[in-house]
């Protein structure tokens, strides 16, 4: 398939091209013109349009693969800002992403795979588990700008899908995980050398990101995948506690851990916004640590099963939690995103590592 | 007693029109009618955000369907002239985000408009109506400064680290395409600021400063001496240094009086009665006082979670609708802006041969 994948120089948009081109698919990464790329950023074979989501012009042209010879035949979206304050995070992120809807329109692309969150689910009304069926944030302008960004972009990319009859698939990956990017916001909150893991015991919807980038082109080969949401999370159970410990003997971290049970933390942050209501009224602004919905949407103890994408798309993690703190430590997942089309792990070891 | 509401609409849906909403929603006697944006969804999400029943892409179409009272424009600069030119036009009233145009002859056209048709005008000129330089003008009003010698204003912030628009090359800031680049952003702010203390000028002086020779390469660094009919003036912007501060300083002859814009609160250093050599100490003292006052000030400011160094925009913008519901003056008035404009116009002049420090 020829794909066309944004944000393709991320941190999982770089595996996500090399998953692409390893399952021989023909893919081009979008990649913004002033990013400079050393030769073997990408595998050998990646076409690379220069463009920027943000710039409405640059896309058609880049919908076009290889010297505009051939139309795209879908889109891998994973182009997202989340870096600066909450309003550019949201000009940048759904702008851009207008931006690109537009772009395939014009270029009649019908297939999208757009890469959601689990930022975009109401955590709060969620039961004891968070999976596809769980309820949207009901709640949207109290959550972060990264929160409210990704609800308007996956509200966006669905009604654009609806209005032309795309074939349109949603992934809502949990905490992405790898090397270099081993520190996740779910674990709890680091001070110095002190790290406070926040409920310790609970399960941290963690996807190790080689995994991730895996469903991404599984959802991208799959016809019934499409019309479909799916949430991307390993299957292993790894508790916070257990990931900080991780961090710390991989040297991801260094310090100590230091244990905060759930039900404390959330109890300071319902005082301190109870305390804030009381002094300053709605208005009360206080840090997002002590804000009730944000402290849930990061901390809060509940499942995160994996069935539906399991089961309808037949996609397994292909490594797991033991295995990929293997691959993190010796480097070697670094070194296959540059690695030659169809040069893939050895079939004992990738066996071995099934989950 | 109740009053008709004035009809507001909002044109640019950008970082700054989420303060101007902020404050409309606040402000009495005002209702907002409109949203306009070239971006669907950013129209339609600030209309969702702020509870605005309707949104445009086409400000004709806002203007024809929602017939406002007053439009506020809150787009890039470039743009400005021809929305403000539309909108009074269109009999609205117009307040219109800083710099009111990009160059001062469409400002004059601008002004000639908006009297010709009886509507205001007006510039957000919006730091003056901060507490704490309302403080400041009060004090030199009343004469407890003594004469105005001359003020400082400097303004010091990380513009080009990582994340900042300005750095972005790919995107950048409508501000890097004009001139006099980053410092077109803050100019206006500078100006009016030493406007307010030290009146119209009479010759300026501007320095600039690129990161580089190559002359694409960003200004960096902006000092500008003005001579005022009433004293002189140093305008400063450093986009290097650190921490942020906007820092604001008057000289009388009676007193010195600074504050920090971007926080609460004064700190002044006056002459004072008793031994000479005591004085310094004395006003030390008071000055350590001071600042642990605005400290304790600042964190409150920040719990509050009102509009922050943006309060005076929600003063303007209460001001606007009270006074045009009264028959009141305009909260910053024309002769103010076109004295502003024309400081700022002389100096980003002086950017196509700029000196190095």
């Amino acid at each position: 398939m020829r794909v066309l994948i944004t944000g393709a120089t991320g941190f999982l948009g770089r595996y996500v091209v090399a998953a692409a081109v390893r399952r021989g698919h023909s893919v081009t990464a979008l990649v913004r013109p002033s990013r400079e790329l050393p030769e073997s950023f990408f595998p050998v074979g990646v076409a690379i349009a220069r463009g920027d989501v943000r710039n409405a012009e640059c896309l058609p042209a880049a919908l076009q693969n290889r010297a505009g010879l051939q139309s795209i035949d879908a889109v891998i979206h994973l182009a997202a800002c989340v870096v600066g304050d909450d309003e550019s995070q949201f000009a940048n992120t759904v702008v851009g992403t207008e931006n690109l809807l537009a772009a395939m329109c014009l270029q009649q692309v019908t297939r999208l795979v757009h890469c959601s969150t689990f930022s975009v689910y109401d955590w709060q009304q969620s039961g004891r588990q968070l999976d596809e069926q769980s309820a949207l944030e009901s709640d949207l302008y109290a959550r972060d700008g990264y929160a409210i960004s990704k609800t308007w972009q996956e509200r966006l990319v669905r009604r654009t899908a609806d209005e032309h009859g795309w074939q349109l698939t949603v992934l809502r990956p949990g905490f992405i995980w790898g090397a270099g990017n081993e520190l996740i916001a779910g674990i709890g909150q680091s001070v110095g050398r002190w790290h406070i893991v926040i409920g310790g015991r609970r399960r941290l919807p963690l996807t190790y990101v080689e995994n991730c980038a895996d469903s991404f082109v599984t959802a991208l080969e799959t016809p019934a995948a499409c019309g479909q949401t799916y949430n991307v999370v390993d299957t292993d159970t790894v508790t916070a506690w257990q990931f900080m410990g991780e961090c710390l003997q991989a040297g991801a971290a260094v310090g100590r851990r230091l244990y905060l049970p759930y039900w404390l933390g959330i109890g300071v942050a319902q005082l301190a916004n109870w305390t804030s209501r009381w002094l300053f009224g709605p208005t009360g602004k206080l840090p997002g640590l002590l804000v009730p919905i944000k402290f849930r949407a990061r901390f809060r103890p509940l499942e995160f099963p994996n069935g539906k994408i399991r089961e309808e798309l037949g996609w397994h993690p292909k490594w797991n939690f033991r295995s990929a703190w293997q691959r993190v430590r010796s480097g070697e997942a670094l070194a296959l995103l540059t690695a030659e089309p169809n040069s893939q792990m050895p079939q004992a070891e990738r066996e071995d590592s099934l989950v | 007693m109740s009053r008709k509401p004035l009809r507001a609409a909002v044109i640019g849906a950008g970082q700054i029109a989420k303060q101007h909403l902020g404050a409309l929603a606040a402000a009495e006697g005002v209702e907002t009618v409109g949203i306009c944006d070239l971006s669907p969804i950013m129209a339609e999400s600030t209309a969702d955000r702020f509870g605005i029943a309707h949104w445009f892409t086409d400000f004709r179409e806002l203007l024809e369907k929602q017939s406002p009272d007053v439009v506020h424009i809150t787009t890039p600069p470039s743009s400005h002239f021809h929305l403000a030119r539309e909108c009074l036009l269109a009999d609205c009233h117009v307040l219109v985000e800083k710099p009111v145009t990009v160059e001062y002859e469409q400002f004059a056209e601008l002004k000639a408009l908006a009297q010709q048709r009886d509507r205001w005008l007006v510039e957000d000129h919006n730091y003056l109506l901060n507490n704490s330089v309302q403080e400041m003008l009060s004090l030199a009003t009343t004469g407890a400064l003594g004469e105005v010698r001359h003020v400082d204003v400097q303004v010091c912030l990380a513009l080009f680290g990582p994340g900042s628009r300005f750095a972005d090359v790919d995107m950048p800031h409508p501000a890097m395409r004009e001139p006099a680049g980053v410092v077109t952003d803050f100019l206006t702010h500078l100006c009016y600021l030493a406007y307010a203390f030290v009146g119209e000028y009479k010759t300026a002086q501007a320095y600039f400063h690129r990161q580089s020779p190559q002359a694409v390469s960003p200004i960096t660094e902006f000092q500008a001496l003005i001579n005022s009919e009433r004293g002189t003036a140093r305008l400063g912007l450093s986009a290097t240094s650190q921490p942020d501060s906007f820092l604001l300083r008057v000289q009388g002859t009676r007193m010195s009086i600074a504050t920090n814009l971007f926080e609460v609160g004064t700190i002044r250093s006056e002459v004072l009665g008793g031994p000479q050599p005591l004085i310094p100490i004395r006003n030390a003292l008071k000055r350590g006082r001071n600042e642990r006052r605005n400290a304790v000030r600042s964190l409150w400011r920040k719990l509050t979670g009102g509009p922050g160094p943006y309060e005076g925009l929600w003063t303007l913008v209460e001001r606007f609708y009270a006074n045009l519901h009264n028959g009141g003056p305009p909260p910053v008035p024309m002769a103010q802006i076109d004295a502003v404009n024309r400081l700022v116009h002389e100096i980003q002049r002086e950017v196509t041969a700029p000196c190095a420090f």
